[in-house]
């Protein structure tokens, strides 16, 4: 082989040093970017306006003006979210994984409840009702700070006559102004037959519902 | 604010990107100036390089999800 000829190592070596000098010179030209508050780094931009998308939506700005609460605003967004992403089956997993892990069960269920419309029901029925907005917001974070004891969800194995007697002993013992029962696809008609038992038992609370195809919710409102 | 998008980069860049920001990485996890893993606060989980954004505020490296995110924008505003 000629002097003049570089060995394939040698050019090899030569490709190598100048990618590292790119790769070096590129990352300081974007950290002092950065520094000058010129850009951000992110991963998937659609990831950004996923979230950024669920801030600017109708729901998002009643919630925005009722829920101060840092946690819930957090918690009622991933809701948001959530819903957003219901054919996505992968992705709602590992968001849904995320909120139990940081928030637990009832971290979870407060998401889910902003998920499947139940918040925002709550808000509507309420409102005509309540004279000055902090009451609303009152209102709104103490059933979600409380979710377990006023939103009961039912599962698909949920047997009725187990749920009717929590159902009972929870409107027996606490006497709440309000009960939610939800429930979706089999547990639909579970939360039904639940309802017309509560009806004949507490004829101090009055119900109302709001359904779709396959979910529903029922409100059991204590009667003044 | 520019987002700059590291999903096509290559791992050698966002090492690079990390060091020159006092950072490390293992090729899988991110470690601060004393050598603690950077979790995200967020999800209480630890930042993987293959997933991670860097924000402004001092430097936040967070995982990118929509609960991190979403917390990202409640406690700083849509800066970007």
């Amino acid at each position: 082989m000629s002097d003049d000829i570089p060995s394939n190592s040698d050019v090899l070596a030569g490709i190598t040093k100048g990618v590292l000098e790119h790769t070096e010179e590129k990352a300081i030209a974007w950290v002092e970017r950065f520094r000058n508050h010129e850009l951000v780094f992110i991963e998937d931009p659609g990831t950004i306006n996923l979230v950024k998308k669920q801030r600017k939506s109708p729901e998002w700005r009643i919630l925005n003006e009722i829920v101060k609460d840092k946690k819930l605003r957090l918690l009622a967004q991933m809701g948001l979210t959530l819903r957003e992403l219901e054919n996505d089956q992968e992705r709602t997993q590992a968001l849904r994984n995320k909120i139990h892990h940081k928030h637990g069960r009832d971290g979870l269920h407060i998401a889910e409840a902003i998920q499947n419309n139940i918040i925002s029901n709550f808000i509507g029925l309420e409102s005509p009702k309540i004279g000055e907005p902090v009451d609303l917001t009152h209102k709104v974070e103490n059933l979600l700070n409380n979710i377990g004891k006023y939103i009961v969800f039912i599962g698909p194995e949920d047997k009725e006559e187990v749920l009717i007697r929590r159902v009972s002993i929870r409107l027996d013992a606490d006497v709440p102004d309000t009960l939610i029962l939800f429930g979706a696809y089999k547990a639909k008609r579970v939360a039904i037959s639940v309802r017309a038992k509560i009806e004949k038992s507490f004829p101090s609370y009055a119900t109302s519902s709001v359904e779709t195809k396959i979910k529903i919710i029922i409100f059991i409102n204590k009667l003044n | 604010m520019e987002m700059q998008s590291l999903k096509n980069e290559p791992i050698e860049l966002k090492i690079t990107i990390l060091k020159k920001m006092g950072y490390s990485s293992d090729g899988t996890f991110i470690f601060d100036s004393k050598g603690n893993l950077v979790v995200d606060p967020y999800t209480d989980e630890a930042v993987r390089i293959d997933n991670m954004v860097i924000l402004q505020g001092s430097e936040i490296i967070l995982d990118s999800n929509p609960l991190s995110l979403a917390g990202y924008f409640e406690d700083h505003g849509e800066v970007f």
